[in-house]
């Protein structure tokens, strides 16, 4: 699936608020790992999903977190729990 | 002779950043206890509190900030500024698995905890901070200062109420001597300005009263006849403590030994006051003399516990008494902590060297806020002014803490 660039722009933003600062996401690609590259154990990312939940008004599965190795990864997942969401809700609208 | 020397010094304290502007401030008598703006105190007994100018964000990573309480925030700030003090890198100057860290703290980080509990309560589980768990905890600073560092030796912290930071120094000289070690950090920190935090300290009994319209700075009297409990303050005082031929083989420059330290329980109920005599305070205070080879009439000057509760002040004067006799006739005894607050956990440190400082300068700072002394309290008081005093080499720091937790150092010029 390919990453929408709002989408992606909003999770930097929610990654800034959690104080990753400029040093911490210069030459942030989809492909920069978020262990390796960004320094982020498993406790940040618990805080980084919490907080991309409260934002998109999403539930990501925590039992799933392994897959997400790439900022890519992350970004990803969030496209795709929106627009289940968003058709989850058209269902329930034509219901 | 202990060996163990002081080789360094970084400081966070309401006086500012390092031992000059603590020792300025001390010497001086400076008033550095204001109205408390961390948030709204004036429900509070005790509204005034010594603060420190200190933004993590100036000096430390925001994501450390995000995971981390006040307290380890100025720990980590000064026992950088210590290093650097003694011209130490850790991994090319000493082993990691040869450096310990020692840690004195009474409180924990409150501010951290607080903000997360009302997350909890108002907005449910998912709202916490998955660091709040480690954050709060009171060796959070000693793990965090070790990671910070890369320090893979003993590390410990002490919680034994406002005498931790001594046991922390004493825990670090028994390290040294014993060889576990060749460096050590040890030192305390303290950050109690939340509402939870305060309140404690409020309830604890240990607090000034504000009331009868006193400012500020005129709360906080160590053995006045209006003596009524302690202001307290925030901050963080730590040492770079090393056996002398490892700090002379690498040329360092030595500040001062730490040259005997004692330590003893009241045992007494009820718990929260101490034992009345002054006994075993004595005690502790005997052991330091005695650990640095000295006699009482050596010393040159007592930097008192101080803590203007007045069944401890007249207590610490009458185990002055049991333990050196008439020589407390002419030995002076200040308390410079009532200008800049009792930093609880990081008070001894401080004391320690705020001693180091005067004994190089040969004058004892006064006691700010002491006008009067109180009824009953028979010691040669340092007030008003600095004291000159010549030939000063050995000064004893006392602790105490809630319960009869007694610790005593000595140092040495």
């Amino acid at each position: 699936m390919h990453s929408e660039p709002e989408t992606l722009q909003q999770v930097v933003e929610v990654m800034q608020q959690l104080g990753f600062g400029e040093s911490d996401l210069t030459e942030l690609t989809e492909e920069t790992r978020i262990a390796e590259d960004l320094g982020i154990d498993s406790t940040e990312l618990v805080e980084i999903v919490v907080a991309l939940e409260r934002r998109f008004s999403i539930s990501i599965d925590a039992d799933a977190e392994d897959a997400v190795v790439t900022f890519g990864d992350l970004v990803d997942r969030v496209v795709r729990l929106r627009h289940d969401a968003t058709r989850a809700v058209a269902a329930a609208v034509k219901g | 002779m202990s060996g163990i020397v002081i080789t360094g010094i970084g400081a966070r304290t309401p006086a500012g950043e390092g031992l000059d502007a603590l020792w300025d401030s001390a010497r001086e008598g400076m008033h550095r206890i204001a109205p408390i703006d961390r948030f709204d105190a004036q429900d509070y007994a005790c509204p005034a509190a010594g603060q420190v100018d200190f933004d993590a964000l100036d000096h430390l990573p925001s994501r450390f900030v995000k995971r981390t309480d006040r307290f380890t925030h100025l720990a980590v700030d000064a026992t950088r500024r210590a290093l650097a003090d003694a011209g130490v890198t850790i991994g090319t100057d000493v082993a990691p698995e040869r450096t310990g860290v020692m840690v004195g703290n009474v409180l924990g980080g409150w501010e951290f905890a607080e903000r997360e509990l009302r997350a909890l309560w108002t907005d449910g589980p998912r709202a916490v901070s998955p660091y709040q768990a480690t954050a709060w905890f009171p060796a959070a600073p000693q793990g965090n200062i070790c990671i910070d560092q890369g320090i893979k030796g003993p590390a410990r912290t002490f919680v034994a109420d406002r005498a931790s930071g001594a046991y922390a120094l004493i825990g670090a000289a028994e390290l040294l001597q014993r060889r576990g070690a060749d460096l050590v950090i040890a030192g305390g920190v303290e950050a109690p300005l939340s509402p939870y935090g305060w309140l404690c300290l409020e309830t604890s009994g240990l607090g000034a009263k504000s009331g009868a319209g006193a400012a500020a700075h005129e709360l906080y009297r160590p053995f006045d006849a209006a003596h009524g409990g302690s202001v307290f303050a925030e901050g963080a005082v730590f040492l770079i403590m090393e056996r002398r031929e490892t700090a002379e083989a690498r040329g360092a420059a030595v500040l001062g030994e730490l040259a005997g330290w004692g330590v003893s329980s009241d045992g007494y109920m009820p718990y929260y006051t101490v034992e009345p005599t002054g006994q075993v305070l004595a005690r502790a205070m005997s052991a330091a003399v005695a650990r640095a080879g000295i006699t009482g009439d050596e010393l040159g000057a007592v930097f008192a516990h101080g803590s203007a509760v007045p069944f401890e002040d007249v207590t610490e004067g009458y185990a002055l008494a049991e333990a050196f006799g008439t020589t407390t006739d002419a030995l002076p005894v200040t308390a410079p902590k009532a200008g800049f607050g009792h930093l609880l956990g990081a008070a001894a440190p401080a004391d320690a060297v705020l001693a180091l400082a005067a004994m190089r300068a040969g004058l004892v700072p006064p006691t700010p806020g002491l006008t009067r002394p109180a009824p009953g309290i028979d010691l040669d008081l340092v007030r008003g002014t600095a004291r000159e005093v010549v030939d000063w080499q050995h000064t004893l720091v006392v602790s105490r803490g809630l319960g009869g937790v007694n610790a005593c150092l000595l140092l040495r010029s």
